[in-house]
């Protein structure tokens, strides 16, 4: 088929061949079992005479006995397969998703990543745990009993078998409509859920501005929607169990009039009348299962591609570790960057140059690029070629695990993990130090204050911190980190005063160990750095020392005199 | 507080009390629920009638000694008949899916309808006891699982009941004996199906949890991606995910078994249950006792003897579910919406007075302890002091978000608490610390569903300034804003809070001046915006910024809910206390 998708589907099943192999042959003898059964009551049926053969019941219920173990086979063995196939993928994908670029990760979203890890991994499930069953399970059934029904009696088989095929045709479209309804029913449910959302989330607003009337209006135009769609789904599905009964219905009927003139005539027995009801009786079963199965296919195929577009991109090639340490010297030459999709350049032909355990300072307002450059360095994004050089060597060329390790970075979004403050401080894998870095971030003592101290849970589950003390964790996170260059990024906005001036403080014991890149929009954090980079748009406006920039007349200045008022 | 885990299964009396109250939301739906009720019943006659004509066909025209011509005669005619019945099944079946899924949507809409304008009626203090996500999968959700109770439930477990009991009368009928030896396997049958949907639920709900936390492992790793990158602990977090993963694939597997047993199980009874009829009956028939069709007919309706019983405790689980989805609801519509009554207020002059006013969220700490101050039309007041000093308190309570507990407010020498509360808060212009905006476009958030002449609106933006933020973007007011308003700085944010509340004109206004850091040249304009809003409005300010305060005609400082200075900012710098050390540390900060 045209789709890549189908093909991986299949890589996944060959891996578990065997397994799935027996799952099939476990089918095939549940069905051969199910369908001996109307061959034997009608023996029992016709012979009434002397009496049921009891030697045939006690078939019958050793056959019900086969259908059970080997039914539980195949469900092991495919549901098993499916359950294993579906935790594989969600794995490959993961992966894989951790370790593309930053670059990758801009252009697509959280909600896609999280979208093809769950629905998209479910639909494939169903389809290699269902599809697959019903798929062998149609096939196989449906070939036996119709070859028994034409052993019977052939024109028969032939008029009463006339209804299936419709049938088969007939759930293929119905089910296609009924998963565009449902779609349908599904986003209108979606807005009901986000604007419920909202308005709860901004209830304060609505409720001082008394809003309620609007907002309750609005919201029931969506519930009248939400009604209207479930509607026309139910049209739809609706119809689904009636047709599969009107069109066996149909062939009962052709079966009652036609047969029982046979039966008549004396080409048929009762017992074989009554068998003939039975197998037609249980082929609307995988006529249904045919439609179902190609839409189930059909969707987990769509899904298998989208995964797969993820799959196939590549993570950059890993290069080999450098010999010896770093020791955190910083060069930076003409550096022009523009983020992938971005109209304007973030950062335009900007120059610096920090000595080890020196100190460079970035001011400019909100949206000037300076942020930029903490990623840039560590390659989260790539820097064009020999635009940033640590120690003299392009960081294009460094191993990306080696070059990060360099680099001890507080983000201007602290971002913490929703587990405990010790597993927090640990992300970079350090064991000890944990309480000296606390203190260094003026976060210890408040640390202690939790009713379970570093093992204090955070996140939606725990403890919420409040902007200062995320921001202080996220410092102590970088100082545990034995990197020779240590990157802040705005990152005592949410601190206060007093506390702020105790953390640079302390900070400034650091000085000449550690290289130091300060990112503010604040004057006050970068006034004692070796050399400020004043920037506007993206480019250097200003350079020079603290006291040098004061003295010229320019943006640095009038910062520094809007934030002192 | 509405909590999750409450209960999972109520007592029967409870949960007939509560599917009571829902059928009261199906008022006016009494005639279409009767016809759907008549025509189930229908419904279940004509399918049991289905295979005795197959019966009857058999005894009276295939083995009877009839003249030939008039069987087949009247196996044409019975075919005919058979198809007939069939049709009528299949129509009465669509018709009954129509009907029971209009009753329940009709409810289900009606409901939320209810809960989403109660929730508006609900005091403040409700919200902050119940987190967002927990109410949204009340009004989303929980309604939801109510409609599956009725399609799910009444129409299935009903059709299914009546369609059983028909079905019985008839076998019992044609024979009882063989009926009862048929019944023989039908309690354990209906036992497996109990102990089935006990495990079934046991071991979902593990699943659901894992899956639930497995999918938060990978969208929080992705959020925080650059973060991970940077310490390298990507090999760690692929390790904790594979761990994690493999502990969800070990209960997605006890689900595999826990089908594996149960599921075989109805094919393999059904299995026996014939060969018991082939025994006993196939005895009977051939000691004349009973006829070869009836034999043939219970053949027929074994399949629809033992589907509803598979069924069956499945059907009661989701009634079980949804008597606990409708007791939550009726948690939230019983809580007590905030009192409507009083004099409507068309437009006050703007004198605010705090007499003694004591106020408590949690009764062990105290956050206002005798608040009282004189506010003239026209004045400006300022609130200062540290976080948690009860500063925000003093706004809220003004607007009625909270009740009076101890003291009283007066606006123009009228209790508040005689005044309508929507009347009230028509007064007063607010700006709120957390600046709320909706996933809308800019002029739906600035004049939300109130009716605003064009003039009045371009009048708001020029004076709050937030004319800069329209001019920024070629669509202007019909810019789109994602989630909160996420594309727009918190400055700009804050100039379009300042346009929303003012495009009532109110004589009041109400500020709580954002702490977090605003970029200095958007500060600038919003000091811009604040001298020209204030002008000739009272004006109460929780204010951080030195410029706003200076301005005030009177500064309020609090410290644990009590006002420890007052006077203007002239006098409190003179007075050299805990005022004048603020301010000298603001300064140091900048």
């Amino acid at each position: 088929m045209k789709s890549r998708g189908l093909k991986a589907l299949f890589g996944y099943l060959w891996n578990y061949r065997w397994q799935t192999g027996l799952g099939v042959l476990g089918l095939l003898l549940a069905d051969c079992a199910q369908l001996g059964i109307p061959f034997l009551s009608q023996r029992v049926i016709d012979n009434l005479r002397e009496g049921p053969d009891r030697l045939i019941i006690a078939l019958i219920v050793v056959l019900a006995f086969v259908a059970y173990a080997a039914r539980c086979l195949w469900r092991y063995c495919l549901f098993g397969v499916a359950r294993r196939c579906d935790i594989e993928i969600r794995r490959q994908i993961y992966h894989r998703a951790i370790h593309l670029d930053l670059n990758y990760h801009s252009q697509s979203s959280i909600g896609h990543m999280m979208a093809l890890a769950t629905s998209d991994v479910a639909a494939v499930r169903m389809a290699l745990a269902f599809a697959l069953m019903s798929a062998f399970d149609a096939v196989i059934y449906s070939v036996l009993s119709i070859s028994a029904l034409l052993s019977i009696d052939t024109r028969l088989a032939l008029i009463t078998l006339l209804p299936f095929p419709l049938l088969g045709i007939l759930m293929r479209y119905l089910l296609k409509w009924n998963y565009q309804t449902w779609d349908r029913v599904q986003q209108n449910f979606d807005e009901l859920t986000e604007k419920a959302r909202e308005s709860i989330s901004g209830m304060r607003v609505l409720r001082t501005l008394v809003q309620d009337e609007g907002d309750a209006a609005e919201f029931r135009r969506l519930t009248a929607e939400q009604y209207r769609r479930f509607m026309t789904f139910v049209k739809v599905d609706g119809v689904y169990s009636p047709t599969i009964l009107f069109l066996s219905g149909i062939s009962s009927a052709l079966l009652l009039a036609v047969g029982g003139q046979h039966v008549v005539d004396g080409q048929l027995s009762v017992g074989e009348f009554a068998a003939f009801a039975s197998f037609l009786g249980q082929l609307s079963w995988p006529m249904v299962a045919a439609g179902w199965t190609l839409s189930l296919v059909q969707r987990a195929t769509a899904s298998m591609d989208r995964i797969l577009t993820l799959l196939d991109e590549v993570p950059e090639p890993v290069q080999p570790f450098l010999e010896g340490g770093f020791s955190g010297g910083l060069e930076i030459r003409d550096l022009t960057f523009s983020y992938p999709g971005g109209v304007k350049p973030a950062l335009r032909q900007l120059s610096a140059r920090v000595e080890p355990g020196g100190s460079l300072g970035l001011v400019g307002e909100v949206g000037s690029g300076k942020s930029t450059l903490t990623r840039l360095l560590q390659r989260l994004y790539n820097p064009p070629q020999g635009s940033i050089f640590l120690d003299g060597r392009d960081v294009l060329e460094i191993n990306l695990e080696q070059l990060r390790q360099q680099f001890a970075w507080v983000e201007q979004e602290s971002f913490l993990f929703s587990a405990t403050i010790a597993e927090n401080l640990r992300l970079g894998g350090a064991r000890e130090g944990l309480e000296e870095a606390a203190r260094m971030a003026d976060l210890h003592q408040e640390v202690l204050s939790f009713p379970d101290g570093y093992e204090t849970l955070l996140g939606e589950r725990g403890v919420t911190l409040s902007g200062g003390q995320r921001q202080r964790l996220c410092l102590a996170r970088a100082l545990l980190k034995p990197a020779p260059v240590l990157l802040l990024d705005d990152t005592l906005s949410a601190v206060d005063a007093d506390t702020e001036q105790r953390i640079l403080k302390a900070l400034s014991e650091l000085r000449g160990r550690q290289t130091l890149l300060i990112i503010s929009h604040r004057v006050s954090s970068v006034r004692d750095c070796d050399e400020i980079l004043v920037l506007e748009e993206g480019a250097v406006v200003q350079r020079g020392r603290h006291q040098e920039l004061l003295a010229q007349d320019g943006l640095y200045k009038r910062l520094y005199e809007l934030q002192t008022q | 507080m509405i909590d999750d885990n409450i209960q999972t299964r109520l007592t029967q009396r409870q949960a007939l009390f509560y599917f009571g109250r829902v059928m009261k939301e199906a008022r006016g739906l009494g005639w279409l629920i009767g016809l759907c009720l008549l025509g189930s019943l229908l419904e279940a006659g004509v399918e049991v009638r289905l295979p005795q004509v197959m019966a009857s066909g058999i005894d009276q025209f295939m083995v009877s000694r009839a003249p030939e011509g008039v069987r087949m005669q009247g196996l044409m005619q019975l075919g005919a008949v058979y198809l007939a019945l069939v049709l009528l099944a299949s129509v009465l079946g669509f018709a009954l899916a129509m009907g029971f899924n209009q009753v329940g949507q009709r409810v289900v809409e009606r409901l939320r309808n209810h809960l989403f304008a109660h929730l508006h009626h609900l005091p403040i203090g409700y919200f902050d006891g119940n987190p967002v996500g927990r109410l949204v999968t009340r009004v989303a959700n929980d309604t939801g699982t109510l409609s599956d109770f009725f399609t799910g439930v009444v129409a299935n477990l009903l059709c299914d009941l009546l369609k059983l009991l028909v079905l019985l009368g008839a076998l019992f009928w044609a024979s009882p004996s063989l009926t009862l030896s048929v019944l023989v396997l039908a309690p354990p049958a209906l036992l497996a199906s109990v102990a089935f949907q006990r495990a079934n639920t046991r071991v979902n709900r593990d699943i659901r949890r894992l899956l639930a936390q497995l999918n938060a492992f990978i969208q929080e790793n992705l959020q925080g991606l650059a973060t991970l990158k940077s310490f390298t602990a990507e090999g760690k977090m692929q390790a904790e995910f594979d761990r994690q993963n493999r502990e969800y694939l070990g209960v997605e597997m006890r689900l595999v078994y826990l089908y594996m047993l149960f599921r075989p199980l109805f094919g393999t009874i059904s299995m026996i249950s014939l060969a018991i009829i082939l025994w006993v009956g196939g005895g009977q028939v051939s000691r004349g006792q009973m006829s070869l069709g009836t034999l043939v007919m219970f053949v027929f309706y074994l399949k629809m003897l033992f589907a509803p019983l598979d069924d069956l405790a499945e059907r009661f689980n989701v009634l079980q579910s949804a008597a606990v989805a409708a007791e939550r609801l009726f948690l939230i519509l019983d809580a007590e919406p905030e009192p409507q009554s009083g004099v409507e207020l068309s437009t006050c002059k703007g004198r605010i007075e705090f007499k003694g006013v004591h106020f408590a969220y949690d009764p062990q700490k105290p956050v206002l302890q005798g608040i009282s101050f004189v506010l003239e039309p026209g004045q400006k007041l300022a609130l200062v002091g540290a976080t948690g000093s009860g500063k925000t308190t003093v706004t809220a309570l003004l607007q009625r978000l909270y009740p009076l507990q101890q003291g009283e407010i007066l606006l123009d020498g009228q209790d508040i608490r005689s005044i309508q509360v929507d009347s009230l808060r028509r007064q007063f212009g607010i700006i709120q610390q957390e600046l709320f905006l909706f996933r809308a476009s800019l002029r739906h958030n600035v004049t939300l569903y109130r009716q605003v002449s064009e003039e009045s609106l371009r009048e708001a933006l020029r004076v709050s300034r937030a004319s800069r933020v329209v001019e920024a973007h070629p669509e202007g007011l019909e810019r789109k804003l994602g989630e909160r308003g996420n594309q727009l700085s918190q400055g700009e944010r804050q100039l379009v809070s300042f346009a929303r509340a003012l495009v009532d004109d109110p004589p009041v206004l109400i500020m709580d001046e954002a702490t977090a850091s605003i970029d200095s040249l958007t500060e600038e304009a919003i000091q811009e915006a604040l001298t020209e809003v204030l002008q000739g409005r009272t004006a109460i300010l929780v204010a951080h910024r030195l410029s706003t305060i200076q301005s005030c005609d009177q500064i309020l400082l609090l410290e644990h809910g009590k006002i420890i200075e007052r006077g203007t900012h002239r006098e409190l710098m003179e007075l050299d206390g805990a005022y004048a050390n603020l301010v000298r540390h603001q300064l140091e900060k900048a």
